[in-house]
């Protein structure tokens, strides 16, 4: 069990490591685009699709569960806060095997609409012509991972003497809305 | 959908509830000549047998995933642009992108819902499957250039200039004639021609219109870009699911609209370039200068046939036999 | 009935601690799943997660975090805070003052109403309580106006994404909000200004050598603001493009200073991602919950109830402001936002009034959410980092609510303090 935690946890820091290198790239990209764009009149084509169509989903689905694990999705704590620490534990596993249970399905329905994207030889939609079934694949992981992290969340909770919380509690400032 | 099953064990009187979804909103042309009329028509034609639930303006998926959404029964029938889907409705798309083909809205969709009947590997290719059944095809009035601030009489005036395109084989038309195009987004495109990040766009009239930019484009130049191609479609189990009086119904009501909304779509058409023309100038060509689209156009379509020759779809055959139905409808 | 049952169970599921995101996600799909069947809802959920990201304009708001994280670990703002109350903090409420202006100030960089506060609640509340402002004075201050200034100034998150939902032009959108965050701004001023009068709130007075000496410390702030508007208004790049410009500058600008270094550089990228992960899963649920509740009817039968029952366009407009006010009671602004405008939008245009104008009123509206108890997030930030309680900094925040509902009440009566610059620029 520890093992397989560490496992997951080493594999959430490579892909929360991409996710945030996606988002330096795409400051980069976007930057020489407008300055070739505006001095020598070449675009990088394709850039507009490809930063929706790739750049977006690495960036957002690969820091799912990075995000969870820093107590980063923002929710509603007034009355949870009123919650002994048995009834939170029992809230907040209920909840995790709910979204769990989604979030695996969708993983699975992304990779299955990834494979139609390959059989249907589904492109993007820019002038550029590259396939577009490994972003659904991307989702798919990303979904998978935020499904295992609730579970073993979950398992954390049951088995408490066995499995050591990581979960650093962040401050509330990280949860940034609008 | 839901409906399906009631529509499935109907009886004679049942009535039959279909969902209808599309990108466009209730505003757009398409919605006001083609889909809400073909709706009417139907549920006339069945004395209110047929109701449809209507879900315009991208309420139940993105415009991207209309035609999935169709497929998959989230809807039972969906209008969409074959131009958004270029892999799997290729011929359709094919015809919506090369330029110079139709002149008018008219003529476009009467040649294109000929065609549709006569050609089965258009009907198999672009609609059986992916699991959908066409009503109609409607094809809108032509794409053309309009600019800011430069007057773009001959192909060659496009050299450098920054054009919104919406992607595919439009795309590579512009490109083709050295224009830059730049792919903006619907809500950027005002900000966009303003500021000078782009110097023109691809546009059809309403189009110029609906997108409210009229008051900074300045140009129009007319060699006509490729058109948008929306299907009308129903999926395909729903379909055989529906009674034989009902699908006569709908067939009926989709021929019916054939003529009429290109004619409606034109008169829009040539009332805004009216308007336009008080504030800006639709470019009158010359004779030579417009010799000179017509072959760089001609030029261009040869060119991007060749280069799909080892795909297995026949465009050559499609593109020739549309032509000759265009041309009966001059 | 199935409608209210799903509601309910959305509101269970939040109070009990669900993360706002995923909570919109499991109760839309199940929604989706009763009213619709198995096929509607595997096709809903296999495409609505790739389609809610996969949008150029959408990578606005990940590079404007970006730049906010990148500006807030080089302590820009703290600098600019720190300048101002040299030149106007001696002047009775001049500290009150200059947390306006520094807000205002820092609202032209941050997009996020929450990201604004928590980092002006930091630099500003300690300044003004040692100023001898009241501590509930001073929370309230900051909790109510820092995010509303962030977010009615651009860039803003909140305005871009109505943009995005609604379709209506970005630039205009961002244009329409200058106006009414001056208005906002120069309220608050005349507010505090009024009150600090009897308090004899104040701190020493700065020598002029001081002050010109303070000047030095904000020219970083100063280029990033005027290089961000002059790739914008030179045509260089549209307001999604100025947010890489706007990054890649915080950037340079922190470490030609030395205050950014790689370890910094990429704390701030991971919280840039971290944040961009709970906007996402926000959005993604909105359009999942919107897709039930478009499918279960409920939204057209209410569209088709109000344009039937023959109420005045005032009236309708006055119910819907009700109406964000008490949904701002309970939800954040994105996800209110999200959830609410396919079912407001329609009802709005078909009333004719301005789209952009609208876009405002909401964000307003919803921004006055944030520090109304139970849930106010920029009330609990506020609250964590001054050391008032929840319920004294609410109390604190209650005059300036009214200061922002008279902001409403002026735009409403005044349309063109919010559409001048869009229709004249
Ligand atoms: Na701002
Ligand atoms: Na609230």
């Amino acid at each position: 069990m520890e093992k397989l935690k560490k496992l997951f946890e080493s594999m959430d820091k490579v892909t929360s490591g991409i996710s945030a290198f996606t988002l330096f790239l795409m400051m980069v990209w976007i930057f020489v685009d407008v300055m070739l764009r505006t001095f020598f009149h070449r675009p990088i084509q394709g850039t507009i699709e490809l930063t929706g169509e790739y750049l977006m989903v690495l960036l957002v689905y690969l820091s799912l569960s990075y995000t969870h694990k820093q107590d980063g999705h923002v929710k509603v704590t007034f009355l949870e806060d009123k919650f002994s620490k048995p009834i939170k534990n029992i809230t907040k596993c209920i909840t995790n095997l709910f979204a769990a249970c989604l979030f695996f399905f969708i993983s699975i329905l992304n990779f299955q609409e990834g494979l139609e994207y390959i059989e249907q030889n589904i492109q993007s939609s820019g002038v550029l012509s590259y396939p577009l079934a490994p972003a659904l694949f991307i989702i798919s992981l990303g979904m998978m991972m935020i499904t295992l992290r609730l579970l073993l969340e979950c398992i954390s909770i049951i088995f408490p003497n066995k499995v050591i919380s990581s979960n650093s509690l962040a401050d509330s400032e990280k949860k940034i809305t609008g | 959908g839901c409906s399906t099953s009631s529509s499935n064990n109907s009886k004679e009187n049942e009535t039959i509830t279909l969902k209808l979804a599309t990108y466009v909103p209730v505003t757009s042309q398409v919605y006001k000549y083609v889909t809400e009329p073909w709706m009417k028509r139907v549920t006339e034609l069945t004395d209110g047998k047929v109701q449809f639930d209507a879900y315009p303006g991208e309420q139940l998926g993105k415009a991207q995933d209309m035609l999935k959404l169709t497929r998959d029964g989230v809807t039972d029938i969906g209008v969409f642009p074959a131009n958004y889907f270029p892999d799997n409705m290729p011929l359709t798309n094919a015809l919506a992108g090369l330029p110079n083909l139709s002149m008018t809205s008219h003529q476009g969709t009467v040649a294109y819902n000929e065609l549709l009947q006569q050609n089965k590997e258009l009907l198999e290719t672009d609609f059986s499957k992916n699991g959908l059944v066409p009503i109609l095809g409607h094809v809108s009035p032509t794409y053309e250039i309009w600019t800011t601030k430069k007057e773009v009489r001959v192909p060659a005036d496009l050299k450098g200039v920054k054009t919104r395109t919406l992607g595919g084989v439009a795309n590579e038309v512009y490109e083709y004639m050295g224009a830059v195009p730049v792919t903006v987004s619907h809500t950027e495109t005002y900000e966009a021609l303003e500021k000078g990040v782009i110097d023109g766009a691809g546009y059809s009239s309403v189009g110029v219109e609906a997108s409210g930019t009229a008051d900074l484009l300045k140009y129009a130049t007319f060699p006509h870009i490729g058109t948008a191609i929306h299907g009308l479609v129903v999926n395909e189990k729903v379909w055989n699911g529906l009674p034989e009086d009902v699908q006569k119904a709908m067939k009926e009501a989709g021929q019916e609209l054939v003529e009429q909304s290109g004619e409606k779509y034109d008169q829009d058409t040539e009332a805004f370039n009216k308007e336009f023309s008080k504030t800006g100038t639709i470019v009158e060509l010359t004779d030579e200068e417009k010799g000179k689209w017509e072959k760089v156009t001609k030029e261009f379509t040869e060119k991007w046939l060749r280069e799909q020759g080892s795909k297995d779809f026949p465009y050559e055959e499609v593109l020739n036999q549309y032509k000759e139905s265009l041309e009966k409808y001059k | 009935m199935l409608t209210l049952g799903i509601v309910l169970l959305l509101l269970l599921l939040l109070f009990i601690g669900m993360p706002i995101g995923f909570t919109l996600i499991v109760v839309g799909s199940l929604g989706i799943f009763l009213v619709s069947g198995f096929d509607t809802f595997t096709g809903i959920l296999s495409s609505t997660a790739y389609r809610s990201v996969n949008s150029f304009t959408l990578t606005t708001i990940p590079l404007f975090i970006l730049m906010a994280n990148f500006i807030s670990k080089s302590n820009i703002a703290k600098d600019l805070y720190d300048c101002i109350l040299k030149w106007i903090g001696h002047v009775p409420g001049g500290v009150g003052v200059s947390t306006v202006f520094a807000s205002a100030g820092f609202g032209t960089l941050s997009g996020s109403s929450i990201a604004a506060t928590s980092i002006m609640s930091k630099i500003c509340i300690p300044e003004m309580v040692r100023a001898k402002y009241k501590d509930t004075f001073a929370a309230g201050l900051v909790a109510s106006s820092t995010g509303t200034l962030a977010v009615l100034i651009p860039p803003s998150v909140p305005l871009i994404l109505y943009a995005v939902q609604t379709e209506t032009s970005i630039g205009h959108l961002l244009m329409a909000g200058i106006l009414p965050g001056i208005l906002l701004a120069g309220l608050l001023c005349a507010f505090i200004f009024i009150t600090s009068i009897k308090l004899n709130t104040k701190i020493e007075k700065s020598s002029w050598s001081e002050r010109f000496a303070s000047l030095k410390t904000i020219w970083p702030m100063l280029i990033l603001v005027v290089f961000v508007l002059a790739v914008i208004y030179l045509g260089i790049a549209t307001s999604t493009e100025a947010a890489a410009f706007g990054a890649l500058g915080a950037l340079l600008i922190g470490l030609l200073i030395k205050r950014l270094n790689v370890k910094s550089v990429i704390e701030s990228l991971k919280d840039a991602v971290q944040q961009t992960a709970m906007i996402f899963t926000i959005v993604i649920g909105g359009y999942i919950f919107a897709y039930f509740f478009t499918l279960t009817g409920t939204g057209q039968s209410i569209i088709s109830a109000i344009s039937e029952s023959g109420l005045s366009k005032w009236t309708i407009l006055f119910l819907i402001i009700v109406f964000y006010l008490i949904l701002g009671l309970f939800m954040d602004l994105i996800g209110s936002m999200i959830l609410t405008l396919p079912l407001v939008f329609p009802i709005i245009q078909a009333l004719g009034f301005d789209e952009i104008w609208f876009g405002v009123i909401v964000v307003l509206l919803l921004e006055i959410g944030l520090v109304t108890p139970p849930v106010g997030i920029n009330l609990f930030i506020t609250s964590k980092h001054s050391q008032v309680p929840v319920d004294r900094v609410f109390y604190g925040s209650i005059p300036f609510i009214g200061i922002l509902l008279l902001t409403i009440l002026l735009l409403v009566v005044f349309p063109q303090i919010a559409l001048y610059l869009p229709t004249n620029m």
